[in-house]
């Protein structure tokens, strides 16, 4: 068994709530108008109500499975070599998720900050930081999580509130967007959005049980849920459902605007640190989760000689898209149907525990 | 020992990086634009103007091919396109041209006529164009009205373009109005795009010697952009405002146009009025006016017809009466505050009609009518922008005075005729 450490409810709802919301700064937003226009901010609360329903069927699984992470429950429901499997498409969904999320981090951060920056050396930077950081073991990730998650919190508020000025409610009408069935079933399709919260299901013996668990991903989804919605939703007023289409990232075309006076404007070099810093913490994250649950499949005990390796496959992999247009093609795809890795794979492994009587026993009642 | 090894690796590491990113620049390598200007090219598509500070750095330097006036050099070059231009430029100016900082995007009247919506969407793409640039159409050629706008009074041409800015909310002749702005106007059926009208003023209006005073007097918004009888000053104005209907200018409004405009965008701050003396007609009351709420704007469907209920709530000081009437008093304030709803109102309509004869909605009223519409699609085939002309205006005006500036009371002046005003 590897041995990852422990962490508090605290520090796994800012990882969790991290590494959802920061995708927020990223193209997704636009891409959410295109398809449901002005009702995109009450899409993104039926997507979070969705993986609160896709995270109740995996804390029924660990519940079946006690003391058991999410890789352990796979092989003990579904047998050896299916369970391997399954594992096996959770490394390669972490995998492109995260090759998918560094890649469009880097070409948004050359659109608008680092033009002459080729996007390898962005990413060999940021995956030298994830590497050194993976090397430390998750309580670091976690405990630097909480650290920035008030400083990343701060950062986000402070460009919503004053950017105030450029706010008007009247954007966000025709209230129903595209159409009301389209947010519904647009909004159920993208949970995957918040898909991350399934990592406490790999992560889950590093938690104090399975009730810390479930208080960390509730409060998760509920957090970025309504962080999410909030930048949809003022980024929609700051704009309107036509231009917010176009904008590559809204967050921080909506820090350039801000202009309270003659000084009090140009704020966005400030911006990109919260941007970064959040990135850097959720890359993290999902690196150490890819290589956990990698370790965890093959029965690897230490995992640190195999941080390095991934993190070249990872920039390999990242470097493969030939242009923002298809990352953010892959970033919709994987928005879109990533519901089906990370909450469907659970529902069959329970469904399948439940019809094949599986059960896991706590090693505390042997 | 291993331990040492790494944190000398580190070390060296972090040594690369401080050397600087591949994006690396110092400030002076860049020339930062102030004011981009465009127009009708000669040679080519376009004209070009940039105006930027003079890179002087002692004795020794100097403009580089442009035309310098103060610390402050103007180029103009004929283009295809204004990256292009850019390229252009730097053939022959040393620091690279960086238009992050500017401030005012100006297009010549002719081709704003012509449409210059290939021109806004195109120039958002690039990262270091700036919603938050001013529009402004000019009178005659944007490269002649940079020029003359470039003699400031203040020692910093950034500072003069921040605060005339600023004016239009001390006088209302003129809004605030952004490229962020026009771009989300124009990409959306809410409304139409508007941009602020300026030209030089040659001060041809300007008639010397003394007059008789004429009357009836012209109220001080009634001018358009270029038009104001002065002399002295900045040659370049900034009065009134270009009207528009997707990326093409179909008319102007003058500044008391403007001002109403303005209020009902919610975007009124404040003016000085001067109203006719409802007791003595070629007396003047000058009042000091300010929005008191939100407007209140209604839209509501008579059948396919749109009906637009508009009232807008302005409260103001008095600041003069040339009059010796009591205006201060309990009887009289009420007949002040009439007369001058009375003008609002006037204006008002006026203004509107004026809209609707070119058919732009530049008052954003389609953001109220999105409302009645449950999803885009429909609103969108409703067309709000075409039927505009056809909406019934049904306009109120809500005016109070607040105060009356440091007098309670005004007494009769006494000469040889006895009391005056008697």
């Amino acid at each position: 068994m590897i041995k990852e450490g422990k962490i508090g409810v605290q520090e796994a709802i800012a990882l969790i709530a991290i590494t959802i919301s920061v995708k927020v700064y990223f193209t997704s937003p636009s891409y959410v108008a295109k398809v449901v226009g002005t009702s995109s901010w009450y899409m993104t609360l039926i997507s979070a109500a969705t993986a609160i329903v896709g995270f109740a069927v995996l804390c029924k699984l660990l519940k079946r499975f006690p003391e058991k992470d999410l890789v352990e429950a796979f092989e003990q429901s579904l047998g050896r070599i299916f369970g391997f499997v399954f594992s096996l498409v959770l490394v390669l969904f972490l995998l492109i998720s995260t090759a998918v999320m560094i890649r469009e981090f880097a070409e948004v951060l050359k659109v608008y900050a680092l033009p002459l920056t080729p996007p390898s050396f962005v990413i060999g930077i940021l995956l030298t930081v994830t590497v050194l950081v993976c090397i430390l073991g998750l309580e670091s990730i976690a405990r630097a999580a909480r650290l920035f998650a008030y400083y990343i919190l701060a950062g986000f508020l402070i460009v919503i509130v004053l950017a105030y000025n450029n706010y008007d409610y009247h954007n966000l009408f025709p209230i129903f967007g595209y159409g009301l069935d389209k947010t519904v079933i647009y909004g159920i399709s993208r949970s995957s959005f918040y898909g991350e919260v399934i990592t406490l299901g790999i992560i889950a013996t590093s938690m104090q049980g399975l009730s810390h668990i479930k208080k960390a991903g509730y409060t998760a989804l509920i957090i970025s849920g309504l962080t999410t919605a909030i930048a949809l939703g003022m980024s929609m007023m700051a704009f309107n459902y036509a231009t917010g289409q176009e904008i590559t990232s809204r967050m921080y075309v909506l820090s350039r605007i801000i202009k309270i006076g003659g000084f009090l404007q140009r704020l966005d070099p400030f911006f990109l640190f919260t941007w970064c810093i959040g990135t850097m913490v959720g890359i993290s994250f999902l690196l150490y989760c890819t290589v956990s649950t990698y370790c965890k499949t093959f029965r690897i005990r230490d995992l640190r000689p195999t941080i390095l390796p991934w993190a070249i496959i990872l920039f390999t992999v990242s470097m493969i898209p030939d242009d923002l247009t298809t990352i953010a093609g892959y970033v919709q795809i994987l928005r879109q149907y990533g519901w089906t890795i990370f909450f469907g794979l659970p529902l069959i492994t329970l469904t399948l525990a439940v019809i094949r009587k599986k059960k896991g026993t706590s090693q505390r009642c042997q | 020992m291993k331990r040492v090894i790494c944190l000398l690796l580190l070390l060296s590491y972090m040594c690369i990086l401080f050397t600087g990113c591949f994006d690396a620049q110092e400030v002076t390598e860049w020339a930062y634009v102030y004011s981009i200007g465009m127009e009708k090219g000669v040679t080519d598509k376009l004209r070009m103007t940039v105006q930027m500070p003079s890179m002087k750095g002692g004795k020794g330097g100097g403009s580089e091919g442009g035309q310098e006036q103060g610390n402050i050099e103007t180029i103009t070059i004929d283009c295809p396109s204004f990256y292009a231009g850019v390229n252009m430029i730097n053939s022959f100016v040393s620091r690279q041209i960086n238009y992050m900082h500017a401030k005012y995007l100006v297009f010549s009247e002719s081709l704003a006529r012509e449409g210059i919506d290939s021109y806004i969407t195109a120039f958002i793409r690039g990262r270091q164009i700036r919603r938050q640039m001013n529009v402004i159409i000019t009178k005659g050629s944007a490269s002649d009205f940079l020029k003359a706008h470039s003699v400031a009074i203040s020692s910093s041409l950034s500072k003069k373009q921040q605060n005339l800015m600023d004016q239009g909310s001390n006088t209302g002749f003129f809004s605030d109005v952004t490229y962020g702005d026009m771009l989300d106007e124009a990409k959306a059926p809410y409304g139409q795009p508007i941009a602020i009208l300026a030209a030089i003023n040659d001060e041809g209006k300007f008639k010397p010697g003394e007059g008789t005073g004429q009357l009836p007097f012209k109220t001080s918004g009634d001018y358009y952009a270029g038009d104001l009888a002065r002399r002295g000053g900045s040659k370049a104005e900034f009065l009134g405002t270009a009207i528009f209907d997707g990326g093409k200018m179909v008319g102007e409004l003058n500044g008391d146009e403007t001002r109403i405009l303005l209020m009902l965008r919610n975007q009124f701050h404040r003016a000085f009025y001067a109203v006719r003396d409802p007791k003595m007609p070629n007396k003047t009351i000058t009042m000091d006016v300010r929005g008191q709420k939100n407007p209140n704007i209604k839209v509501r469907f008579e059948g396919d017809k749109p009906v637009i209920d508009a009232k807008v709530f302005l409260e103001g000081d008095v600041l003069a009466i040339q009059s010796t009437i009591d205006y201060e008093s309990k009887e009289l304030k009420p007949i002040l505050e009439n007369e001058f709803r009375k003008l609002i109102k006037e204006q008002m309509d006026k203004t509107i009609k004026k809209c609707q004869l070119v058919n732009s909605d530049v008052f954003r009223f389609g953001s109220f009518a999105a409302m009645h519409f449950p999803t885009i699609p429909e609103w969108e085939e409703y067309n709000w922008l075409k039927r505009f002309k056809d909406a019934q205006v049904n306009t109120e005006v809500d005016f109070r005075i607040r105060r009356t500036g440091t007098m309670l009371k005004s007494s009769e002046l006494f000469s040889t005729e006895g009391k005056k005003g008697e």
